[in-house]
This record gives C-alpha cells, structure tokens and sequence, in this order.
C-alpha cells in the first residue's frame, strides 16, 4: 500500500507542475508564483490547526535555516518557466539529472554538512545513461 | 534558446536538493509542518518583493478570468505532497521510494504532455525508459554501498 502512494506522491507532482504551470501561463511568472505560495500557505496554516501542532521558534536559529522559502521561488520559477516551453515529462527528467549531479558534487565534497561520500565512479554510466534518455525524449 | 529551458530545467532540480537539504535541517529544529510553515512565508515574503519591483505590482487583465479554478490548486497539491511524503519517507526503504515518485511522475508527466498537445510522442516514452533505467541503476549502486 505504502508503495502505491509513493507513486501517487510522483502522480501529484506531475499535477501540480501542470496547475502551476496553468496558472503562470495565465498571470505571468512572478504573479503566479506568490499566488502559488499563498494558497500554500493557508493549506499548511490548516495543516497546522488540525494536527494541533505548536508553532515555536527557538532562538539563535542560524539565519540560513530560513533560506529554504527562498531556494523554493526558484523551484517553482524555474519549473514554471520550462513547463512553458518544454511541458511536463521533460522538464522533469532534466530535473532528475540536475538533482543527481548535484546531491552526487555536495556528498563528494561534504558540502552544506552533509556526510562526505566519494563519487562511485560507475555513477557516471547511470548519468550516462539517464542523458541518453533525456536526448531520445527531446525529439518531436 | 531551446537550450536555455533546458539549463533552466536542470538548475529546477539543483533548487530541489537544496531546497530540500535546507528544510530537513529546520525540520529537525522545530518540526516538519512548522518548517513548512516558515517556507510558505518566506517565499511569499521574497516573491511579492520581486513581484514589487520587478512588476510594480499586480496586474490583472480581462484574458486572466478564462484560467481555470483548478489551476489555482497546485499550492495545495504542494503541500499535500510534503504531508504524505513526510508519511512514507519512514515507511519505505529509500530506494523504492525514490524510484516510485519518479516513476509516478515521469508517468503523469508523459500523460498530461500527451493529453494536452493531443499527440503521443514515442521519443518521451522510450527516451524515459533509458532515464527510468540510469537512474535504477545508480539507486542499486547506492543500495549496494549502504549493505
């Protein structure tokens, strides 16, 4: 059972990078991206009411912590943007590449404080693989 | 200038693993719905700055009242995807949870695109059977090391 949700996990995200795209191709980008964001926001603030969850805010949190809303516009711009051009399937599989290549570069190097793993490098016949793919997808 | 959208799709998925490392890091402080919570009001905080300058406010014209209320949903699926991924992420061993999202995605992704330019691409459907197969492949890779 867990495991059919995890593919609707993946079923949403496709919907919602077609809604938000939708909504962008309509208001414009930056419109579109804090209407995205609010409507998130009363969602989570419910979210928040009937779980009955505490909202505290230790203090001396470094500032960065806060950053990942920030990180998040570029998410939903970026992707907005290319849904525009690219539609859904494809923006996603680049997506997937730009994910791996970059979680693969911060474990290498430890970044963000994360556990230093060297890159195996028969990663890059996946990456190789996954670019091949990317390529054949590209083709109208 | 095909190629610029592709960078842009490609730096989306570099936002999501920082995006995401940061979160779990507040998440860890003060919870997962309380750090999400915080994303919502910074994004909104930043966007409607830019939105402020770059924009000089919202605009609303006539051709704006043809988009779809559904359209206005996505915020909401946002959410509900943190909800039931914060669900699962304990309940299923990495690997096939990884590899479930994306497949689901990659599906829906191929069905809508199908859907709305009313033409089924082949390309996408084997072009994404070589993506789905890498990225096994380096999950199993993943799997192996962590035994």
């Amino acid at each position: 059972m867990n495991y059919i949700i995890s593919l609707i996990v993946g079923a949403l995200t496709s919907i919602m990078i077609f809604f938000n795209g939708s909504l962008s191709d309509g208001y414009g980008n930056l419109t579109s991206t804090v209407l995205i964001h609010l409507v998130g926001l009363i969602a989570i603030l419910l979210t928040l009411l009937i779980t009955r969850s505490k909202m505290k805010l230790p203090k001396g949190l470094p500032l960065y912590l806060y950053s990942a809303g920030f990180v998040g516009i570029g998410t939903v711009m970026l992707t907005n943007l290319s849904y525009l051009k690219l539609g859904v399937s494809l923006p996603l599989a680049l997506g997937l590449l730009g994910q791996t290549v970059f979680s693969l570069l911060t474990d290498h190097f430890g970044l963000f404080g994360m556990k230093m793993v060297k890159i195996n490098p028969k990663k890059l016949i996946g990456l190789g693989i996954i670019g091949i793919g990317i390529f054949i997808m590209s083709f109208q | 200038m095909l190629v610029i959208y592709i960078i842009l799709s490609i730096l989306a998925g570099v936002t999501v693993v920082l995006g995401r490392i940061l979160n779990a890091k507040l998440a860890e402080k003060i919870g997962t719905i309380q750090a999400t919570v915080i994303n919502y009001v910074v994004g909104i905080f930043f966007s409607a700055i830019f939105l402020l300058i770059l924009n000089r406010g919202l605009h609303f014209t006539s051709s704006q009242s043809s988009i779809p209320l559904w359209a206005y949903l996505g915020g909401i699926l946002g959410v509900a995807i943190i909800m039931i991924s914060n669900y699962t992420t304990p309940r299923v061993p990495a690997f096939y949870l990884t590899l479930l999202v994306f497949l689901g995605q990659l599906a829906v992704g191929i069905l809508i695109d199908w859907l709305i330019s009313k033409d089924f691409s082949l390309y996408k459907l084997i072009g994404s059977l070589f993506v789905v197969a890498g990225f096994t492949y380096n999950l199993l890779l993943d799997k192996k090391a962590t035994k």
